[in-house]
């Protein structure tokens, strides 16, 4: 397994990937400062709708979020929240079972990095541009869009017509 | 005594795995299997070539082969298509 | 209505060649089936009994002359000849290849037409109103609603792997013609105390396994947040639902488990918490998007009636013409104008199937005397919404040379029925012959069916319900008895404004029991009605033992 970067296609070999800490481990530890350079890991089904208000996910670079199962969707949420409700700015990473086809959507609500078997990497790349344009707004520029909701592309062309 | 069948990958139609490992659309002409060779037959069926490939129960009767058991009229319907009078369809247009 | 601009155009062909590459890698073994299953339902490619079965989106139900056509060419080209409307107001193609699926899609994007999320658990194709832009009784065409949430829900990246599929119907009529009580989201339009438009919300209806009527959510949201407020309820949705069980995974299990007020609270909460800004649309885009469904301009004779053009009709045609005008015509909100429905439930046919020859000949008249506009109905037929009376004489004709033309619209043979085990993979028992011998049995009563009024009858092959049997005023659930087809009977149900699930009889018939059954239950009625009385108010009247002796009676005797 490596972990490709989806911005700019970089990979990082498995051995380089940071400590981890789960979510319930840094909330039986009172919401701490984690070890320096360690990743949180979010719990598939963890409801992220309200937490602690001690939980400072910035005090991470990276989150991991899992996909037991790949018609899980769960964690496209749980990744909406980390960017929109809680404003987590770092790496959010991707494990478990995905399809190079979901990466797209994947990367539109925030997440930046995904863990990949080594001869697939070719395929999730060009699968994480099967789309140029989309309806819906993307989560900020973490994805491979920069484009807000289409409706502001069509005022946009709209307008210089 | 089991057959194995599945839809053609490529078109979907229905097939039936045939003694020469090869696949038929006529059920009579299909391979027959004692239970314990059947699921060896349904494992070792190509995912390129068959889609959802599974095990029906049949009957050896005289030359030809014939779905039984539970299932005898799914399988029926499966082999022979839709049981639905179509005269109305061709009485206009 | 609504045409595609560059942005709709680009999203289509994107998603063509997407899933030309899903099909190659299945091809070459890439995928496999299981991981390939998900990926094709979500382009509408099911693998049924015999073959592929290929739903095509027909949003909101809408169609042009050019669409139609385009349908009967794939039908002639890829399949049969011939193609199934649905109650989701789609179209199913039973015998397409899989090889052949990217070329038909690309046939589909020329007339900007395609089968994206009409299956899978995602949002499904969004249904309205067939009699939209032209009812009188409405408050606005919802069809620039209904487009809206089809560009919003389509390729959603956050709501395209939910626990279970997602249906959402919109009516905008006091009379409820899109069984928004049954959907997981029911949208009804609605004023306000200073006369505003917004929606009433009802969530969690549904039919299938577990079947319910849906709760309001919220009485008034202003229109302009349908599409944050539709967010809102499913984020709470895509994150509580049950994913341990798929029979239980439909919103309707969510709200049942937790109580509509529960629900609505963290539906609210999210409501208020989500970025409105980068969901609702400004009210530039809803306005471009509304022009595209500006009323037809009509020209015609605004004095003309029917009443006029029946009289006028040759003395051999005037009665036939006179039950149809009756029937399977409808008043429009102009003057001068009907609606005219197009029956595709012809006596012993299949509910719902059109042969390309019928498609072209509706799609022909659409394009002389219908602005261009065809509609699928939920109950399976087809429909044009906006016909001069003055042209309702040619249009008769056209329709009866084409077989089109059968005078059943809400009747007795107007049945709803799912393709059942003639074409099905998961149904249990045949649903095609069985309506197909209903109808021809209800139509041979004495008097004719005319005489029974407005009856509902519905017909599913399996408990998934696709031919709703639960909101049948009389509905038939085939079951496999030891290898036998048998058939429970449920009465009293509705899917319109008086929504309700019917009650089950008793036990389960034979295929020829139901017949006999079918008769006794309408002999009780119409022994029993009180003048005028529908079959479902003379049942909500009587309660259900006098049908039950009837019926058991009757299948003991």
């Amino acid at each position: 397994m490596i972990t490709l970067t989806l911005n700019d296609g970089a990979v990082r070999a498995g051995a380089d990937a940071p400590a981890e800490t789960t979510f319930a481990d840094w909330a039986a530890g009172g919401y701490g400062t984690p070890a320096h350079g360690a990743a949180l890991v979010l719990a598939n089904d963890l409801d992220l709708s309200s937490v602690d208000p001690r939980a400072n996910f910035s005090l991470f670079g990276e989150i991991i979020v899992h996909v037991p199962t790949f018609k899980d969707g769960r964690a496209y949420s749980q990744v909406r929240r980390l960017r929109e409700q809680y404003g987590f700015d770092g790496v959010v990473r991707v494990r478990g079972d995905v399809l190079r086809d979901q990466v797209q959507f994947m990367a539109r609500v925030g997440v930046t990095a995904v863990d990949v078997a080594d001869d697939a990497v070719g395929g999730v790349k060009e699968s994480a541009r099967d789309f140029s344009v989309f309806y819906q707004a993307s989560v900020r520029q973490y994805g491979a869009d920069r484009a807000g909701p289409i409706w502001r592309r069509r005022a946009a062309r709209a307008l210089a017509a | 005594m089991k057959a194995v069948t599945g839809n053609d990958l490529r078109a979907g139609g229905v097939v039936y795995l045939a003694p020469d490992g090869g696949w038929t659309p006529d059920l009579a002409r299909a391979a027959v299997f004692e239970d314990a060779a059947a699921d060896a037959a349904l494992s070792a069926v190509s995912p390129r070539a068959v889609a959802h490939a599974y095990l029906i129960d049949v009957v050896v009767d005289g030359e030809t082969v014939r779905a039984a058991g539970r299932t005898v009229r799914r399988e029926t319907i499966r082999r022979d298509g839709p049981t639905i009078k179509t005269d109305w369809r061709d009485a206009r247009l | 209505m609504y045409r595609y601009d560059e942005f709709d155009e680009t999203i289509v062909r994107e998603r063509i060649d997407q899933f030309r590459g899903q099909v190659a890698r299945r091809l070459s073994g890439e995928l496999t089936e299981d991981q390939f299953k998900p990926l094709r339902l979500m382009n509408g490619l099911y693998l049924q009994l015999h073959a592929y079965m290929l739903r095509v989106a027909v949003p909101y139900g809408t169609l042009s002359s050019g669409q139609l056509n385009a349908l009967a060419d794939i039908a002639d080209r890829y399949d049969k000849g011939y193609g199934h409307f649905t109650t989701r107001q789609n179209i199913q193609f039973n015998w397409p290849a899989l090889v052949d699926v990217p070329a038909i899609l690309d046939d589909l994007a020329a007339v900007e037409m395609h089968a994206m999320q009409t299956s899978g658990n995602c949002i499904r194709n969004v249904t309205t109103d067939q009699y939209a832009g032209a009812a009188a009784d409405e408050i606005e065409d919802p069809r620039p609603w209904c487009e809206a949430i089809r560009q919003w829900s389509t390729l959603h990246p956050e709501f395209s792997f939910l626990p279970r599929k997602f249906k959402i119907a919109v009516t905008a009529s006091a009379t409820d013609r899109a069984a928004v009580r049954v959907h997981d989201i029911g949208l009804q339009m609605v004023r306000d105390a200073d006369g505003a438009a917004g929606f009433r919300v009802i969530v969690g209806g549904g039919l299938g396994r577990t079947p319910y009527i849906g709760d309001t959510l919220r009485d008034f949201l202003p229109k302009e947040h349908l599409l944050s407020y539709l967010e809102a309820i499913l984020r709470v949705y895509n994150e509580q639902g049950r994913r341990d069980n798929m029979y239980k995974a439909r919103i309707k299990i969510l709200v049942n488990a937790l109580g509509i007020d529960a629900f609505r609270n963290l539906v609210e909460e999210e409501w208020g918490r989500l970025d409105k800004h980068g969901v609702d649309l400004p009210t530039e885009e809803t306005a471009r998007i509304a022009a595209y469904f500006a009323p037809p301009v009509f020209n015609g004779d605004a004095g003309a009636t029917i009443e006029g053009v029946a009289a006028a009709a040759p003395p051999h045609e005037r009665a036939a013409f006179e039950r149809w005008l009756k029937i399977n015509t409808a008043p429009h909100k102009t003057p001068g104008r009907r609606i005219v429905n197009v029956s595709l439930k012809p006596i012993g046919g299949a509910p719902g199937d059109a042969t390309s020859g019928q498609m072209r000949a509706v799609a022909h008249l659409a394009h002389r005397y219908g602005a261009d506009e065809i509609r699928v109905t939920h109950e399976q037929n087809l429909c044009m919404p906006h016909i001069a009376v003055a042209d309702l004489p040619a249009v008769w004709r056209a329709l009866d040379a084409a077989g089109l033309a059968t005078a059943n619209i809400a009747l007795a043979s107007d049945i709803i029925a799912c393709p059942g085990l003639d074409y099905c993979a998961l149904a249990t028992a045949r649903s095609i012959p069985l309506a197909q011998q209903i109808a021809t049995r209800v139509a041979a009563r004495e008097g004719g069916e005319e005489t029974l009024g407005e009856l509902k009858i519905k017909i599913s092959g399996c408990v998934n319900a696709c031919g709703h049997h639960h909101v049948g005023n009389i509905g038939i659930l085939g079951v496999d008895k030891r290898g036998e087809e048998f058939y429970q009977i449920t009465l009293g149900g509705s899917a319109a404004d008086d929504a309700a699930i019917g009650e089950r009889v008793g036990p389960a018939l034979p295929t020829s029991g139901v017949l006999d059954a079918v008769d006794a239950l309408l002999d009780v009625y119409q022994a029993r009605r009180a003048p005028g009385e529908r079959f479902l108010d003379a049942y909500r009247r009587l309660g259900a033992e006098p049908f039950k002796e009837a019926l058991y009676d009757h299948a003991d005797a």
